[in-house]
Parts: C-alpha cells; sequence; structure tokens
C-alpha cells in the first residue's frame, strides 16, 4: 500500500521523539539498555546485553547470571520491533536523537550551515571521520574493550545513558563530567545533519545489522514518475540514502523526511 | 580496526588518569569485579529507592564506576528494613529522631529486608540477600570530627540509631579521661544511618560514616 501524500508525519514525530524523551528522562525505571516495567517486564537493548556478554569473554570460569526471562522476553520484544520497523527506534525513540534532531533545527535557524557539502553521488565517503562503516569500529572497540576490561565500556560514553541517567532520582539533574557527551553529541551537527547518528553511533550500527532483516516500510521512486536520480533525497536523507541507488534501506531509519521533503514529490512509502 | 586498538590503547591511558575509587555499594554486592561486570549503568535501582539513598557515580569516582550506584554518605542513609523511615532531623531533637530506630526494631521483631534495588536490578548485578549477608560497607569512627573524642560531650545517637549493636561506648580517650563510639566491624552492615543522627553532621563535618569495606 503506497503512501504518496504530505502527510504531517514530521509534527506526529516530533511529538513521539519529545514524548519519549520526557519518559526517559523522569517517568521510568531504567536507561534505554533496560528498561524495566512494572516489577519484572523489561525491554532490554542488545548492545548493553552484548557487551555484558563480552565482559565474561576472557574469563576462565565464565557466567551469565543477567540472562534472565524478563532478559530474555525484553531483548526478543527489541529485537522483533526492529525487523518488523527498521531503525525506526532511531527516528522516533531514541533520546539523544531528539537532542540531535533539536540542535539540528537549531543550527537551521540561527542560518549555521553544517560544514561538509554533502555530495550526493559520492554517498559512501572515504573520509576517516565520515564513514558510516566508523559506527561498526565503535560497535567493535565497544565490545573488545568490554572484554580487555572487564566492565561494560560503551556504557561510560554512552549519549543515551548520560540522558536517561542524568536526572538520577527523578528529580533533579545530576550534572557529572560525563554529561558532557551529549552537548559535544549536539555539536557534531556544525559537521553534518545528525553526523553521529550517521557515521559514529554503536547502537545505530547494531540496529543497523539487525534490520537488514526487515521487509516492511521502505520508501521507493513513484514508478511512473520519470526517473530523476537527482540525489536531492541523500541530501535530505538524515542518513545520507540515495533513494534510487540504495538496495537494502536497512539504515532507514523510517523518519518520513524524503517523502515530504522531496522536491518532485514522487517519493512513496510502501509498508510491505 | 588499527582505530580501535589505539581507543582500546587510549582508554587504558584514560583509566590510568582517573584511578578508581572504591564506593560503599548497595547490599547484594559481594565481589566488586564481579558487580562491575554485569552492572549495566541503567539507574533502575536509584529511581526505585525508597529512602532515595543511593546515588550514581560520576567521572572523578574513576571512569570504570561511571553510572554505578552508591550510597550517598554521609548525608543518606539505607532504611534496611521495609517499611522504616526517620522524621527529619533537627539539632533540638537528634536523639528523639535516633531513637525512632531502636523503637522501630522492637517493634517488628523479624522485620523483612527492604532490598528494592536487588529487587529491581535487571541484571543480577545486585544478587539477591538475606539478613546474615546484608553488607553494603562499615562505618568508620572520625576522631578529628567526634565530639565525643573531641570534647567528651556528646548524647550518643549513634548508639541509639544502630540496629544491629553494632556501636558500643567502650572507646576510652586517655588524653581527656573520657568515652568515645567504637564500631563493631562483624555487626556493622555500613547502612550510614549512625551518620544521618551524628550530632557533629548536623552542624559540620560527620563524626562517623560508611566507608567501603
Amino acid at each position: 500500500m503506497p503512501i504518496s501524500k504530505k502527510l504531517e508525519v514530521r509534527k506526529i514525530r516530533w511529538a513521539s521523539q519529545i514524548g519519549f524523551f520526557l519518559l526517559f528522562l523522569s517517568l521510568t525505571v531504567g536507561a534505554v539498555c533496560v528498561w524495566v516495567l512494572g516489577k519484572s517486564v523489561a525491554i532490554a537493548e542488545p548492545l548493553g546485553m552484548l557487551q555484558l556478554i563480552f565482559t565474561q569473554a576472557l574469563n576462565p570460569n565464565f557466567s551469565f547470571p543477567f540472562i534472565t526471562t524478563s532478559i530474555i522476553i525484553g531483548l526478543a520484544i527489541f529485537i522483533g520491533a526492529t525487523i518488523l520497523l527498521g531503525r525506526a527506534f532511531c527516528a522516533w525513540v531514541c533520546p539523544i536523537g531528539t537532542v540531535v534532531d533539536g540542535a539540528d533545527v537549531a543550527f537551521q535557524k540561527l542560518k549555521i550551515k553544517p560544514y561538509f557539502s554533502h555530495h550526493p553521488k559520492e554517498d559512501d565517503s572515504t573520509g576517516l571521520v565520515r564513514n558510516r562503516y566508523n559506527k561498526y569500529a565503535v560497535l567493535v572497540f565497544a565490545l573488545t574493550g568490554s572484554a580487555a576490561f572487564k566492565f561494560p565500556v560503551w556504557c561510560v560514553f554512552c549519549p543515551i545513558g548520560a540522558i536517561c541517567r542524568g536526572a538520577a532520582s527523578g528529580v533533579e539533574l545530576a550534572v557529572g563530567a560525563e554529561l558532557l557527551t551529549v552537548p559535544a553529541v549536539g555539536c557534531m551537527g556544525l559537521g553534518e545533519k545528525r553526523f553521529w547518528c550517521r557515521y559514529l553511533c554503536p547502537v545505530g550500527g547494531l540496529l543497523t545489522i539487525i534490520s537488514r532483516f526487515n521487509p516492511f516500510i521502505k520508501p521507493r521512486i513513484r514508478h511512473d514518475a520519470a526517473h530523476q536520480n537527482c540525489g536531492a533525497c541523500a541530501t535530505i536523507c538524515p542518513e545520507g540514502i540515495n533513494i534510487c541507488n540504495e538496495k537494502t534501506f536497512a539504515r532507514c531509519t523510517k523518519c518520513y523526511d524524503c517523502i515530504n521533503k522531496c522536491p518532485f514529490g514522487i517519493v512513496e512509502m510502501h509498508l510491505t | 580496526m588499527m582505530a580501535t586498538f589505539a581507543v582500546v590503547t587510549g582508554l587504558s591511558g584514560v583509566l590510568q588518569a582517573f584511578p578508581s575509587s572504591r564506593l560503599v555499594r548497595p547490599p547484594g554486592v559481594f565481589v566488586e569485579s564481579d558487580f562491575l561486570e554485569s552492572c549495566i549503568r541503567c539507574r533502575a535501582c536509584v529511581n526505585v529507592c525508597p529512602p532515595q539513598c543511593l546515588d550514581l557515580a560520576h567521572l572523578n569516582a574513576g571512569i570504570q564506576n561511571v553510572g554505578t550506584p552508591f550510597l550517598a554518605t554521609p548525608n543518606k542513609y539505607c532504611i534496611v528494613f521495609y517499611g522504616f523511615k526517620y522524621p527529619p532531623v533537627s539539632e533540638s531533637s537528634v536523639k528523639a529522631t535516633a531513637k525512632v530506630s531502636s523503637e522501630w526494631k522492637a517493634a517488628h521483631e523479624n522485620g523483612e529486608l527492604c532490598v528494592q534495588c536487588v529487587k529491581v536490578c535487571p541484571t543480577h548485578a545486585l544478587k539477591p540477600v538475606e539478613l546474615s549477608q546484608f553488607h553494603m560497607g562499615t562505618a568508620v569512627v572520625h576522631k578529628e570530627h567526634c565530639l565525643a573524642w573531641l570534647y567528651g560531650t556528646c548524647s550518643f545517637p549513634c548508639i541509639d540509631a544502630c540496629m544491629f549493636n553494632a556501636i558500643s561506648l567502650t572507646g576510652f580517650n586517655a588524653r581527656d579521661l573520657t568515652v568515645g563510639p567504637v564500631v563493631d566491624v562483624t555487626k556493622c552492615v555500613g547502612c550510614n544511618q549512625c551518620s544521618y543522627v551524628c550530632l557533629a553532621r548536623q552542624s559540620g563535618p560527620t563524626g562517623i560514616e560508611a566507608e567501603p569495606s
């Protein structure tokens, strides 16, 4: 079923992002890594659990006491949702995504143009930092680091965790030096739109790997439209996807920006 | 992969730059390294704590400890038993406040342990505990701040407050010929209630405080 009309998805997405941001900040127990609902139900994010497994990697008599029924169910919920909806977490739920989007809008309003002018035809940039495979390097760093130092290394740097933990005890904002990662990640928007999510975030990297199995919700050029291949969608897309060339759409965060902002209005969303 | 190696090497340098300090952990931590391996830094225990005595460590406690829970000494205390709570303490009613603890303990002979932090912990970093295993740290008397050790004048609210009778008046100050409190390390669980009611803490640095053991 194609959706091609200009929906006001952007406003719904802002509402969802801000709602989840407030939810993670104050209303719920736990960070995104393990989000405890009520007494025993949890939603578990796979990177945190992978790190916990890797902390035991060099331990000769390893044990995994954290693998409980609620954690397995939580992981199944998260991975199942990622297979069904792709990386929708990044654009609709993730609190750091909200911060990054807000910073990008602020830079836009202040008329500060991102530093790198994007060349859509050279999508796979080979620069050292501006390489989308850096996500996987950070992922490997998180896992090897956890194995080497025997504590979940990424949790220390994770800006998502920094936001969720920031409001300790629900009321006052606990300010520590590690909370600096949040404005730092926001300021990366000076380089390029959604720089953190595009090139560095290991959670996004892991979700990209999982969402390769996602068969639903993919943007396509309307088949009766003249094939433009103008690359405008790659400039609009927060992940830099050129719809005409992309095959798997594993990176797609289902943000609907391409549908709303395509200058020719020929992008439509195929739900199946 | 080279970049990863460089980052891991750099991290070991950062680990040296921020040496990790020991913290008073919530109950259920038997081996500190086991706890650090399985704690996911999700602040669930901090949110659920009824007296809100836990806090999350920041970078100044060492890079390994960032986001891990600790007992916020000396101003917060662990209630140990479910349903117990001190009234707000003021300088004039310290002794009366401290007696609340012993009265409550007498009324509830075998009270149920609180351990909400252990129950909520999703990764079993805090392991289930019995009362005999309940241990967070050990109270340490700061003789340079304790009024009894300094001046010999104190109403000893810490002795009334201790639910486990771990503090006794057996210390002898030979200089002033006065007595001072002494902590029995075999009985103390490190709940920090003695520090909460400490007379010295009401107007300055605390004379007794739970410290990691």
